[in-house]
């Protein structure tokens, strides 16, 4: 199962200036319906899909052919083109007049209504066909019951070695052409350059400079030879630094400079790496999955192409527009030149080609648990060249013009023809051309490859023909430039289309990568499809000119005349070559123009049409990535306190083995979330996948956060990096796996450390637990509490009622001088009851007591506030 | 008489090229240098011929993009703009809805 792409030509839209398809039927339209608007079809009201008997426009209600006076349209055109006569009867309940009929047809006002007018002299084509889209390998995830799908892409990286030298090296180049090709090294290995005098093939001298450091490394021939043991006979370890290909990578090819011509020939001649047939389904590209373990990294696509050899049963096709490219050794020079049409290098470059485009597919949801079907319907340009017109230049340009590409493979005929600058190919170019040229004609002239004998075949919705020939592969990169900020294209990889190409097993590398670079890479699919290309012509109406009375005459009760409705002037049908006037002698001055009707309204004219075929740009995928090592392992922690006055803690850390059961590490920092989105999105993973590639490169970096708080979330030990230990001895250049970690800290203060390590590359591993540490001073006895926090243990509680109910919490005393006693007024002489109104309370001016006061809590933390107001009441029993 | 027997002894053709090729030729030295004369009058003879090869050539008026299509008129851009969304939602297998 694949995304299902119907792809509409817009002249076959509701709304389109082919207006006699909306009179008649054999459209599309945006129709609602209780799950949305989508696209449906408005069947030729004549066929047998249709829901009704009679055209859609309400003044027509017949629509007739005569293929029997079919003729060829232009005998100085080489592809079949005809034409034939239609003949449309109007509705004589709503067709008020011969002028209102015309205006039915050519548009304008009657009375006091308009008309768009429903026959124009316009060229229309259709190309409307069917395409399948692969599902991009994450979104493929996300679908519940995947297994279903078979049509998936992906576009992923491969780190199989870490080698700094190379990487380095490969960093400084100015262009990513210059870095190894593993093609071209496997191909090095097959033709061993012009040393291979005996079997006459040879690859070009600037490749072979270029794989050999212009001569100076010998053996070449055996780069990509894996290492297949892991100890050899006499019990030695072989690993990657035993091999060919590591002292290749980190030692050759960084010390030996390419000359200028090499280089200069490389930038130009791999901007545009062309796979042709025979070396797709050579040994060098089938195979070459058993060498790319011997590669550093690389980014790496799998596609199910669509196959142009065999059917979807495994049944064997040979009749298929692109055997002839092959079958008439064209198949180079047609991929070239598609090439040059497609990057805007000739004269003859693409059109836009308006589409409506219809993709069907299932979606699925973040948790898994359901999937959504979707039809989305969208306008959108496509690039197309006119088939033929691609034959004809080729034809034409027997020399080539460019010089930017390269054929991977041999110098074979073929091949040196395409690059031919001197015209020495030019018998073998165009006689290939012409025969492939013939073939396409003899093919489409075929009646079971195009036929049209009906208006109904004309309008009928059925998808045209198509077949995929070419695929292209385009890789933007490098430093952004211009006004706009844009990258440029690197390199283009153009591929015929074979069924040795892509497929479940068979996959593309690119090793012209760095370490780290972002690249777009964008999978174009370059279809063939055979269209029609029509008009109408000669446009003739009937006006009355008489009725017949007689009873012989019962069946045709009208006499009309045919006329220019440009000129006015009688003008000869186009339905039949003879007038029922002249033929049933009913009149001797009648002409062909002249006829008797059971209809009182009629118009002829012909439809002009032929096979037309396009090449149209499908773009298939795209995906920005970059080439990433897997993050290295956790490490374990043991905690420990230094048995002295010291006041300090310690840590050993050990790098664990890998574990396979761990998903990405939690981020701290928003670049470590920027790494972990950009190392799923190029692995295809979701974020609940377990990681099942360890890290490459060694374990470089211990990194130490500590918090002298208690952390919410594992963010929280964003900014608070205490130490990084490099793990790496500088004189032995070996690695330590087990490191410790000191510091001294103040006693009765708790802290919070948390560990990770990181790799040579940078990449940051899992977090250790969170250690909660302190240092106990008891009176002079130190003592140490640890204790473990998981990332779990942070989340703090969602309140539900956040209100506390408290009592005793403050105690509000009154200023001594506000409770003295003030007893100047009193007789002690006195009973005591007689003298408590003469007694006061408070000895300062300002008293308290009866007044409000307010106090109010602000929250360090929060920030929020809250207002209490008291009075002191003075109460006396 | 007794009874006369004879054998004519014939080297496979095989086997004669290769003693040739490995003693050298069965021919006399007189035959030898006639056979050089020979091929070196054939040489001088042929080198004295000016061979004229005449081609028949068939003229053909030119393919041109005028004889790849009799609808010469550029067909007219379309002013259709459709952007449409369908959803079925709550889905648990892959297989397409009913009436899609």
């Amino acid at each position: 199962m694949a995304k299902e792409l119907k792809i509409i030509d817009t002249n076959v839209f509701s709304g389109s200036r082919e207006t006699f398809r909306t009179a008649v039927g054999g459209y599309w339209e945006t129709l609602s319906a209780s799950a949305g608007e989508q696209v449906d079809p408005i069947y030729y009201y004549n066929s047998e899909d249709s829901a009704v008997d009679d055209p859609y426009n309400p003044f027509l209600s017949l629509v007739h052919q005569n293929t029997d006076l079919q003729e060829t349209l232009s005998e100085d055109v080489i592809i079949p083109n005809y034409r034939f006569p239609l003949r449309v009867v109007g509705n004589p309940d709503n067709v008020k007049s011969d002028d209102h009929w015309k205006t039915i047809f050519l548009g304008g006002t009657f009375g006091d209504v308009n008309y768009d007018g429903i026959y124009t002299n316009a060229t229309f084509d259709n190309y409307s066909f069917d395409y399948e889209l692969p599902y991009p390998k994450q979104e493929s995830k996300y679908i519940l019951d995947s297994s279903d799908l078979d049509s998936v892409i992906q576009i992923t990286c491969e780190y199989n070695h870490h080698l700094p030298k190379y990487e380095e090296y490969i960093k400084r180049l100015d262009s990513e052409l210059l870095i190894p090709n593993i093609y071209l090294l496997k191909m090095y290995e097959e033709y061993p350059g012009s040393a291979d005098e005996e079997l006459g093939i040879e690859i070009p001298t600037f490749v072979e400079n270029f794989v050999t450091l212009e001569g100076t490394y010998e053996t070449a021939t055996s780069l990509l030879e894996p290492v297949e043991d892991e100890i050899d006979t006499e019990g030695n370890i072989i690993n990657m630094e035993d091999s060919l290909i590591y002292q290749y990578l980190t030692s050759s090819i960084v010390i030996t400079s390419l000359s200028a011509s090499t280089t200069a020939h490389i930038k130009n001649r791999f901007q545009n790496l062309l796979f042709d047939n025979n070396f797709i389904e050579s040994d060098t590209y089938v195979d070459m999955s058993e060498s790319t373990d011997m590669v550093p990294f690389y980014i790496k696509f799998n596609f199910n192409a669509e196959h142009l050899t065999y059917d979807a049963d495994g049944d064997l096709i040979t009749d298929k527009i692109g055997h002839s490219l092959g079958n008439n050794n064209s198949a180079n020079k047609w991929l070239k030149t598609l090439k040059e049409i497609f990057t805007n290098q000739i004269t003859l470059t693409p059109e836009e080609q308006e589409v409506v485009v219809q993709t069907s597919y299932f979606s699925g949801s973040t948790d898994l648990t359901t999937n959504t079907y979707k039809i989305d319907g969208t306008t959108k340009s496509y690039k197309s060249i006119d088939y033929m017109d691609m034959l004809l230049y080729m034809y034409k340009n027997y020399i080539s013009t460019t010089d930017d590409c390269y054929f991977m493979g041999a110098n074979r005929k073929i091949r040196q023809a395409t690059m031919d600058t001197s015209g020495s190919s030019r018998y073998y170019n165009s006689i290939n051309v012409i025969q492939t040229i013939n073939e396409t004609i003899e093919y489409i002239s075929s009646t079971s490859n195009f036929s049209i004998t009906s208006l109904e075949d004309l309008y009928h919705l059925t998808p045209s023909y198509h077949e995929t020939l070419a695929y292209r592969i385009e890789k933007i990169g490098g430093p952004p430039a211009g006004d706009s900020q844009t990258q440029n294209v690197l390199q283009n990889f153009w591929f015929s289309n074979t069924d040795a190409f892509m497929d479940e097993t068979t996959e593309f590398y690119d090793t012209q990568v760095k370490y780290g670079q972002d690249y777009t890479y964008n999978v174009y699919a370059y279809a063939l499809v055979i269209g029609a290309k029509y008009n109408f012509s000669d446009l003739t109406l009937s006006r009355q000119i008489g009725s017949i009375d007689a009873e012989d005459y019962s069946d045709t009760p009208y006499c009309t005349e045919f006329y220019n409705p440009d000129s006015g002037e009688a003008s000869v049908q186009l339905f039949d070559s003879e007038s029922n006037l002249e033929t049933q002698e009913a009149n001797q001055f009648a002409t062909n123009a002249q006829v008797m009707s059971a209809n009182k309204h009629l118009a002829d004219f012909y439809l002009n049409y032929e096979p037309s075929i396009k090449i149209i740009e499908i773009p298939i995928a795209s995906k920005t990535l970059k080439v990433m090592d897997s993050p290295p392992n956790q490490l374990n922690v043991i905690p420990y306190q230094m048995m002295d006055a010291s006041q300090r803690i310690g840590y050993t850390l050990y790098y664990e083995i890998f574990n396979n059961t761990a998903t990405y590490p939690t981020s701290i920092t928003s670049n470590d979330a920027k790494m972990k989105s950009d190392y799923l999105h190029a692995k295809d993973l979701l974020g609940t996948d377990y990681l099942d590639e360890e890290s490459i490169s060694k374990q470089r970096y211990i990194q130490v956060y500590r918090l002298d708080e208690k952390p919410t979330a594992m963010t929280d030990f964003q900014n608070n990096l205490i130490a990084t230990i490099d793990l790496k001895n500088t004189k032995t250049l070996s690695t330590k796996s087990v490191q410790d970690f000191i510091q001294k800290v103040r006693t009765n203060t708790q802290y919070y450390y948390v560990f990770r390590a990181l790799n040579e590359q940078y990449v940051p591993g899992h977090m250790t637990e969170i250690y909660e540490a302190q240092l106990i001073n008891d009176g002079g006895y130190i003592y140490s509490i640890f204790n473990v926090l998981f990332e779990e243990d942070l989340e703090e509680d969602v309140f539900v009622n956040p209100s506390k109910s408290f009592k005793k919490l403050f105690h509000l005393t009154p200023n001594l001088a506000q409770l003295t006693l003030r007893t100047e007024d009193v007789d002690y002489a006195e009973p005591a009851h007689t003298q408590i109104g003469n007694m006061g309370v408070g000895d300062v001016d300002d008293l308290i007591w009866g007044k409000q006061f307010k106090i109010r809590l602000t929250s360090k933390k929060t920030g929020k506030k809250i207002d209490l107001n008291f009075t002191y009441n003075l109460e006396s029993d | 008489m007794g009874i006369e027997t004879t054998f004519d002894i014939a080297y496979d053709s095989d086997e004669e090229a290769r003693l040739i090729a490995r003693f050298s030729s069965t021919y006399t030295g007189a035959k030898i240098i006639e056979n050089a004369f020979v091929t070196m009058a054939n040489d001088i003879i042929n080198s004295a011929v000016v061979v004229d090869y005449g081609f028949k050539k068939i003229r053909h008026a030119p393919l041109e993009e005028d004889n790849l299509s009799a609808l010469e008129i550029d067909e007219e851009a379309q002013g259709v703009s459709v952007a449409t969304t369908t959803t079925v939602g709550d889905l648990t297998t892959m297989t397409t809805p009913e009436g899609y």
